[in-house]
Formats: C-alpha cells, sequence, structure tokens
C-alpha cells in the first residue's frame, strides 16, 4: 500500500508541498526573515524586497514572516479539528452500521437532529456561547461536522458489512473487535482517507472564516484568515495584501485535496497494477 | 446431528403499498429436514427458490421467523459457548470471500486463532498453515501471497482451507464451486471428497446443478420455491415423485 | 460448399496502460449454411472475444487482426457503419445474460420495434403483428400482455425467448449466441435449447454457439471449436472430440465432464 502510494506522483508532490509548509510552520522562528509582531509604522505597506520579501502590512510588519509563523495555527487547528471530528464520526458510524439495531436508530437519529441546524451558524452560535477561545473553535467544529462524517461512514459499513469475508468471519465466531479493527476499518479507509483530506480542507476554510470574523484566533497573532480580515480593510489602500495570505489558503486546501484522491487510489485495493 | 424444524423466513417488502406497511415477503416456507453426521446433503434450488438464504440460517447469519436449527442438540444461533458444534463455510463468489488486505497466511490465521481461542490449545501456526495448505493441494509458497495474485481456482481452495483451518464439524458449501471451470469443479469436488473422507465431516452442498449433487452427495433435497418438496438419496433418485424434481430430471442433457 | 463465415487467422489484442496482452492468437475456422459451429472454451479462453471481434464489438483498447470473410467482404476492414448495417440483420448475436440486455426503462414492445424499425420498413401495425409472431413461434403464450411488460416483471428464460426469437425475425444468416443458456436455470435451459434445435432444423441459418458446457455442445453443433487461452486446442465432430481429443486440455475437459455424467448415469440406474 505504501508502494503503491509513492508511485504516484501526483501524492508524493502534494505529500512533499505540505511536509514543506509543516516544516516550514514548525521551524517558524528559524526561516522567517523577521519577528512577526514587531511594527515599524514608517515602512507600511512596503512594495517586494529583499529584506520585506512580501512587502508589509498596515503595521509595517513583515508579511512573510506572518505567513510562516501563520502556518501554526493554520494547520494545527485544523489537524485537531479534522481528528476530532472524523474520529468521533468514525466510531459512531461504524457502531451504527455494524450493528444495526436499536443503537443505529439511536445514532442516527441523533445524527439527523445534529444536521438539522445549518452548520455555520452553529459554529457561530457554539464560539459566542464558549467564548473566544481556539480550543472553543475546535470544539464547536467537531460538535457541528460529525454528524455528516458518521452518516457517510456508515452507508460504507454497511456496504461492506454483508461481503462475504465478513459473513465468514461472523459465523465462525471471530470477535466483534478483531472484525471491526482488521476487517471493517481497513475497508473503509480509502473513502476516510478522501473524507479526512476534504476535512481539513474544510476545516481551514473554517478556522479562516472564523478569525476573519473576528471569532477565532485573536489579533495580533499572525493567521491566514486574520490576515485576509486586516487586509480587507485596507483593501483600496493596499489591495496587493491580500493576495498572501489568499493564495496560501487556496494553494494548501487544493494541496489537501488532491491528495485525498490520491490517498483514495492507493487505499483501494481493486487498484492493482497488471 | 442437524435438526432444522418448520423454518420459516420472511422479508420485508422493499415496494410498500400502503404508507406504514409491514407487507413481507416469505421466502422460505416451512422447511424442516435432518442431516446424520458423516452425510452430504445436497440441497438443490435454482435461483430465487431460497436457498441461499437457508444457507444463511444454517450458518447463524440470519435468524428465521418461525422454526430452529439445532446442531447436535443445541441451537445454531448461541455464539460463544464452549463446546458448541462449529460450522463453517465456503461462499460462491472467492473474490469478495477473502479479506483483499490479508495474505493467505492471515486469512488461515484468523480461523486458527478462532480454533484456538474455542479449544482453549495453543498451535504452531506456521506448521498449522502448512498443513491445511497442503491438504487442499497448494504449497507453501502460496502462504506470502494476497487474494488479486491468485486464480479463482487456487482463491476457493484456499477458502476451503480456511474453513477447514477452524476445526468443523460442518462444512456448509455455498454454491462453492459454481464459479470455478467445468473441470476445475470436478478436482475440487474429488478433494472435497478426500477431505470429507479423512476429517469425517458432514457437509451441506448448496447447488442448482443436479450432475454436481449426483457426483458428490449421498442425499439430495430439492428446493422449489421456499418449499422443500422432496428429499431423497442419490441412488434412488429416478424415483422422484413431485412434479419439480421430475421435471428437473428431465431437463438433464445427456450425449 | 462456400462457407457463409470463413474466419482466417484471427488475432486480438489488448492494450492497457502502455502494455499489451493478446487475448486470441491465431484462431481460423467456417461456419456452413444451415450448421451450427459450437466453440467450446472456460473463462479466459478467447471464445466470446472471437465472436466480439468478429461483429466489430471490440472498442479502441483492443487491436484486431486478421480476415472475416463474409459474402465476400473482410468484416474486420470495414468500417464502423457499414458493419453496423449487417449486424442484427444479416448476422445476429444473442448474449449472455438476458436480463441485462434490455433496457429496463421500456416495455418489450417498444425494444423489439426499435429493432424492427431500424432494420426493416413496416408500418407500426405491421412491427405489432410481427412481434406477436414472434413471440407465438417461441412458445410464449399471451404474446399481447408480454408485449407490455417491463424487463423486470419477466423471468430470465423468457427474457432469452424474447432475444432469440428476436433475433430470428430478421431471418439473418448467421447467429452468434454467446453463452445463452448460462444464467438461467436448467429447466429453462432445456426450454430454451429446445428453440435453438428447432431454429436450426427449420431454417438455414447458420449458427456459432458458445459455450463451456460439453453437454449443451453436445446437443446442437455440427462441429466444434476447443479453445483455450486464445488458440484453438481441438476441432472436429462432438463425436472425435469425445472419443479422439488430441489436445491434452480437451482430454481433461472430457474425462472430468465423462467422470460427472457417468456418475449420474449410475445413480438414475440403481434407483
Amino acid at each position: 500500500m505504501w508502494k503503491r502510494l509513492f508511485q504516484n506522483r501526483m501524492a508524493v508532490i502534494m505529500i512533499g508541498l505540505l511536509l514543506l509548509i509543516a516544516l516550514m510552520g514548525i521551524f517558524a522562528p528559524w526561516v522567517a526573515p523577521h519577528d512577526p509582531y514587531e511594527n515599524d509604522i514608517l515602512n507600511k505597506f512596503a512594495g517586494y524586497s529583499l529584506s520585506y520579501p512580501l512587502g508589509t502590512d498596515q503595521l509595517g510588519r513583515c508579511i512573510m514572516s506572518r505567513m510562516i509563523y501563520g502556518i501554526r495555527p493554520t494547520l494545527f487547528l485544523s489537524m485537531m479539528t479534522m481528528l476530532g471530528t472524523i474520529g468521533l464520526g468514525t466510531i459512531m458510524g461504524l457502531l451504527a452500521g455494524y450493528f444495526r439495531g436499536p443503537l443505529e436508530e439511536v445514532i442516527m437519529r441523533t445524527v439527523d437532529v445534529m444536521m438539522s441546524f445549518p452548520s455555520q451558524i452553529m459554529v457561530f452560535a457554539v464560539v459566542a456561547l464558549l467564548g473566544i477561545d481556539v480550543r472553543n473553535v475546535i470544539m464547536a467544529n467537531v460538535f457541528i461536522k460529525w454528524a455528516w462524517y458518521a452518516r457517510m461512514i456508515r452507508t460504507n459499513v454497511m456496504k461492506y458489512r454483508d461481503r462475504n469475508f465478513v459473513l465468514f468471519s461472523r459465523t465462525i465466531g471471530s470477535g466483534e473487535r478483531f472484525i471491526l479493527l482488521n476487517h471493517m476499518l481497513p475497508s473503509i479507509a480509502s473513502e476516510m482517507a478522501v473524507l479526512a483530506t476534504l476535512d481539513i480542507g474544510w476545516a481551514i476554510l473554517n478556522i479562516s472564516t472564523l478569525s476573519f470574523l473576528g471569532l477565532g484566533v485573536q489579533a495580533p497573532t499572525p493567521e491566514w484568515g486574520a490576515m485576509l480580515n486586516e487586509a480587507r480593510n485596507v483593501m483600496t489602500t493596499n489591495p496587493v495584501q491580500m493576495v498572501a495570505p489568499g493564495m496560501a489558503i487556496v494553494v494548501v486546501v487544493a494541496a489537501f485535496n488532491m491528495l485525498g484522491d490520491a490517498l483514495r487510489d492507493a487505499l483501494d485495493p481493486k487498484e492493482v497494477q497488471i | 446431528m442437524i435438526e432444522a424444524d418448520a423454518i420459516n423466513v420472511s422479508f420485508r417488502k422493499e415496494n410498500q403499498t400502503r404508507v406504514f406497511g409491514a407487507e413481507r415477503q416469505q421466502v422460505l416456507f416451512d422447511v424442516s429436514f435432518r442431516i446424520s453426521e458423516g452425510e452430504c446433503l445436497g440441497i438443490l434450488g435454482e435461483s430465487g427458490s431460497g436457498k441461499s438464504t437457508l444457507g444463511r440460517v444454517l450458518c447463524g447469519l440470519l435468524k428465521p421467523d418461525t422454526g430452529t436449527i439445532l446442531l447436535n442438540g443445541k441451537p445454531v444461533c448461541q455464539r460463544g459457548s464452549q463446546n458448541q458444534t462449529v460450522i463453517s463455510v465456503v461462499f460462491q463468489d472467492y473474490t469478495t470471500s477473502a479479506n483483499p488486505r490479508f495474505q493467505v497466511r492471515k486469512l488461515i490465521l484468523e480461523a486458527l486463532k478462532v480454533r484456538e481461542r474455542r479449544e482453549g490449545i495453543h498451535l504452531n501456526h506456521d506448521e498449522e498453515i502448512n498443513q491445511l495448505l497442503q491438504l487442499v493441494g497448494m504449497d507453501e509458497s502460496y502462504a506470502a501471497r494476497f487474494p488479486h495474485e491468485l486464480s479463482g481456482g487456487q482463491l476457493q481452495r484456499v477458502c476451503i482451507a480456511r474453513a477447514i483451518a477452524v476445526n468443523p464439524k460442518v462444512i456448509l458449501f455455498d454454491e462453492a464451486i459454481s464459479s470455478l471451470d467445468a473441470h476445475t469443479q470436478v478436482q475440487v469436488m474429488d478433494l472435497l471428497g478426500e477431505i470429507r473422507a479423512r476429517k469425517n465431516l458432514t457437509y451441506i452442498f448448496i447447488t442448482h446443478d443436479l450432475t454436481s449433487i449426483t457426483y458428490f452427495c449421498d442425499r439430495v433435497l430439492f428446493l422449489y420455491q421456499g418449499h422443500n418438496v422432496e428429499t431423497v438419496a442419490v441412488n434412488k433418485i429416478s424415483g422422484v415423485e413431485h412434479p419439480y424434481s421430475k421435471k428437473l430430471l428431465e431437463s438433464i442433457l445427456d450425449f | 460448399m462456400a462457407p457463409v463465415l470463413e474466419v482466417k487467422d484471427l488475432y486480438v489484442d489488448f492494450h492497457y496502460k502502455k502494455r499489451v496482452q493478446p487475448i486470441v492468437k491465431g484462431v481460423s475456422f467456417q461456419v456452413e449454411k444451415g450448421k451450427c459451429l459450437g466453440i467450446l472454451g472456460e473463462s479466459g479462453s478467447g471464445k466470446s472475444m472471437t465472436a466480439k471481434a468478429v461483429m466489430g464489438l471490440l472498442d479502441k483498447s483492443f487491436s484486431v487482426k486478421g480476415q472475416a470473410l463474409y459474402q465476400g467482404q473482410d468484416l474486420i476492414a470495414c468500417d464502423s457503419e457499414a458493419l453496423r448495417k449487417i449486424r442484427g440483420k444479416e448476422i445476429c448475436m444473442i448474449l449472455q445474460n438476458p436480463m441485462t440486455c434490455f433496457d429496463p426503462l421500456y416495455r418489450i414492445d417498444s425494444q423489439m420495434g426499435e429493432t424492427f424499425a431500424e432494420h426493416a420498413r413496416l408500418t407500426k401495425e405491421e412491427i405489432h403483428l410481427k412481434s406477436i409472431q414472434v413471440l407465438e413461434l417461441m412458445q410464449i403464450h399471451n404474446p399481447e400482455e408480454v408485449l407490455k411488460k417491463y424487463p423486470h416483471q419477466l423471468s430470465g428464460g423468457m427474457l432469452q425467448r424474447i432475444m432469440i426469437g428476436l433475433a430470428m425475425a430478421l431471418e439473418p444468416d448467421i447467429l452468434i449466441a454467446d453463452e445463452p443458456t448460462t444464467a438461467i436455470d436448467a429447466i429453462t435451459q432445456f426450454e430454451v435449447m429446445k428453440e435453438f434445435i428447432r431454429i436450426k432444423q427449420e431454417t438455414k441459418t447458420a449458427m456459432i454457439f458458445i459455450t463451456h458446457d460439453l453437454s449443451v455442445i453436445s446437443q446442437i453443433s455440427d462441429q466444434v471449436l476447443v479453445m483455450n487461452q486464445g488458440l484453438v486446442a481441438d476441432r472436429g465432430t462432438f463425436g472425435e472430440i469425445m472419443d479422439h481429443a488430441k489436445d491434452p486440455y480437451t482430454v481433461l475437459l472430457v474425462e472430468k465432464k465423462k467422470a460427472v455424467i457417468g456418475k449420474y448415469r449410475a445413480a438414475l440406474e440403481r434407483g
């Protein structure tokens, strides 16, 4: 499986790109040319130069440094969100899809209730209720989105549940835990991989939206969505300032989506080289 | 050894005529039969006769609406009991019968572990796996292969080895050879005959092909539209009385 | 007597991801008017591919070489429009799974009418009459009712008989049947084979009958071609194949089949 993954050129490129970005974020203090918080009002809206590769923003801060430091909250928060959402969604979906009966009814009705709320509004409502804090952002996202994934995963689980190899295990009396972990989970892995990468993209956009609206990461912490917010204020005087964070969001979300495609191909057991 | 009494199975109909309708489609009607130890019973039915449903009920995967299946006196649905008579199964579609991510070794190992847990013993895994592969006519080098690297006949043999690994008393074959080539079918039937004699197993052989049953089984049960219309010993087959069985006998093309 | 169809040195290759896989490796045969050629082979032998190649039904990922001479024309060299005119009218093909051969969204009468309208100039009333006639010829009772039904409301056997009737209604020179009895049960198989035998006796249509079942082929074919992995393993009459097969593969097939039928006969006698 790993071999197949690394044979897929697109996957390798995307993994490389994303790893590079992640490393830049981790080693931000060494990679960034300036302190992201350092103001220099006299130098605001400076153009591209060697010392300020992406110019400066309205407070004279180096945009490049802020972008690099901004990787941390953007990627980290979205990872945490994705893990929480997919984790909870998978557990619920597996239980509902495999065990059927009353357990399934309870879980799926809960899912129905959660899905009847408009998700974006709910995230805002939860964050507003719990207070503006990074942890609350993650919790709000997980609370709202798990239901959607639970439903999708349940459908996939039901597809594999009546496959002959699962039927065999059930007939001879293999333990339920064994079946769930060794048969069901790997079978839905390829679909899960696509969902997970789509979700990171969604989470990045969501956190950026919240920051853009002032509900997520607070100023002066650098975060791409917050930077977009600030750029919005000076759109008429320095429109170029929006470009860097906007492009960065587009590139990273697209990279995750393409990685998801490649992962799905690599994990699908039917895609075998003749 | 196996007693099936008045098995009735029905499913909720897909297209109901009323909004909260509970209409059911009955698939098996009062099916009863007995199988003695060491015997090979053939269940003959065409598609739509309910034979696959009967197979699922026999495996314990499906609970009938009414009726019981007793294996040596104990109902088949009880899982996890210690001295339970073990029934194992081989399915028709070998491509979905094996987890495509498991190597042959791991496929058989799962069954071995179930056996170990049930009998409370410890086995030498490698030795057992090699023995089982040899039993079905394959050599040890196949243990490291994946299902997509095997041919149909080979994969089905692995499924048979896996079914035997759990040390069952009864094996249910649900159209297990129907997807194989004609000459491979005969080879597999010969192999299964040898294994039955060696390990004193009981076979239930579900198929739509009467000539396979006369080649391989001791008795045949004619299943027609969910009814057990007739059960007769294979060597008394020309004496069938039910019109369906008679018609079936007439339809066999001979050369 | 000149053969109706003569296939010479047919090669079919499958092109997949820069690799070439040979499927049919040099097959030649002849089909004569009023006679039936049986092609016997198991899955992967290339028997269906041979028929599809002759009919021009393979897509671009297959490359076909060789000759298939029909009425002086080489079918393999023909362009797709010319082939389309021949298909259905002069050479008809019946496929394996009758359930999937009909469009589930349309009733039987409109599907039959579609074929007639394509190949013959008939008015609506004439098409209706001809459809009834075809169904009655295939021993289908209540043809009026059957015409109004959808494919899923009919059994596999009945659909297959409708397919055969439809194929024969156009009075083709050659009828190719690709495993027509594989997906149906034994009793219906018997009925369908009776139809094929009747067609063979009453019309002068040449037939190519593809199957993996020796018993089925024994009922209908005059000449048998045994295919194994893209090559012709043996050819001859059914009797010759049964008793004097040359290729070890054929010998194996015959041996196993004889064992099974032998036991069947023994069981019948003892009872």
